[in-house]
């Protein structure tokens, strides 16, 4: 008797468990959430790239490659949210389009990669074959910078309807100019039930 | 009758050119949602390279319906092997096709060397 009913036990709750499926990122049919989803990310990333690819901005004139740093995104939004999110994918598309190249070895903070300089101080060290050492003056600097900002409004529309609206607004400066080469806003607006949490 | 025959030939390729002239037939752009297919026609393809090397690509089609749609496309890029390459902008992104219009849209190859593509166009999800 107490095996039947430890059976029945387990087939009631495994019944009720939602199963766990992968998402197809190809061909998402799930609903929309009102907050940020990777969904999100990848449009705004999409349509950055391709609008930096198309103004020309990152076309270096006689060839070659543009040096970029990432400067300050900033989340303005009421989510937490790790920026990377949405920068790692517009690096990524940008060093593989062969018109830049990003530097790790400047941040605002310190460089992403603290290694590059790092591996410096073993020019003091008879451990290591000196010609392998990275030698004096070989880093580059960064040409451009890329900041921004993600920004987030909700309105209420009416009693049960809330409008959350979400901007990724960016910019490509010419560090040595300070002038703005590119600048792109994705929107990004969802409509649902005020019930829904946007954070 | 057998001279009849290419004069007959002729005229048949005269009558359906003509009926498929404002359709596009190009193996790069395709419909691929059955539900829209003959509402949704594609008209034109157009490419070019630019100053950077990058090719740019231009698709033109019309609802021929009395409804607005809402659909999208989904672009793939090929290098000169013919391999896949891999981008963020691959994805499907929505285009509003209003009644009785024409639509385009515009996108921009994510490197140099990419020599080819592909366009599939469907209702938006």
């Amino acid at each position: 008797m107490k095996r039947l009913s430890a059976i029945l036990a387990l087939l009631f709750v495994s019944g009720c468990a939602t199963p766990v499926t992968h998402i197809d990122t190809n061909n998402d049919k799930g609903k929309a959430v009102m907050g940020l989803d990777y969904r999100d990310f990848q449009t705004a990333a999409g349509e950055a790239v391709s609008s930096m690819l198309q103004s020309g901005a990152v076309a270096k004139p006689g060839g070659g490659r543009y040096v970029l740093a990432i400067s300050r995104i900033v989340n303005d939004t009421m989510q937490r949210i790790d920026t990377d999110q949405l920068v790692k994918k517009i690096r990524v598309d940008l060093l593989q389009s062969g018109k830049v190249v990003v530097t790790t070895a400047v941040g605002l903070t310190g460089p992403e990669d603290p290694m590059a300089m790092k591996s410096r101080q073993l020019r003091q060290s008879a451990e290591f074959n000196q010609s392998t050492v990275a030698g004096t003056g070989q880093m580059i600097a960064p040409d451009l910078s890329l900041s921004g900002k993600l920004l987030q409004r909700n309105i209420r529309v009416s009693g049960g309807t809330q409008q959350v609206e979400y901007y990724f607004q960016l910019t490509l400066t010419d560090i040595s100019t300070g002038l703005a080469l590119w600048e792109g806003e994705s929107f990004i607006g969802k409509r649902g039930s005020s019930k829904s949490v946007s954070w | 009758m057998i001279k009849k025959s290419p004069l007959l030939v002729l005229l048949l390729f005269l009558f359906l050119g003509g009926c498929g002239s404002s359709k596009l037939h190009d193996r790069r752009a395709s419909i691929i949602d059955g539900s829209i297919r003959g509402k949704i026609v594609l008209l034109e393809l157009s490419s070019l390279i630019s100053s950077e090397g990058l090719m740019s690509v231009q698709v033109t089609g019309k609802n021929t319906t009395d409804k607005y749609r809402l659909l999208e496309y989904r672009m793939e890029w090929f290098d000169m092997d013919g391999m896949l390459v891999p981008t963020v902008m691959t994805r499907w992104v929505k285009f509003p096709a209003f009644e009785k219009s024409n639509f385009s849209f515009k996108t921009v190859a994510p490197r140099v060397p990419v020599k080819d593509f592909r366009v599939i166009i469907r209702k938006a999800q």
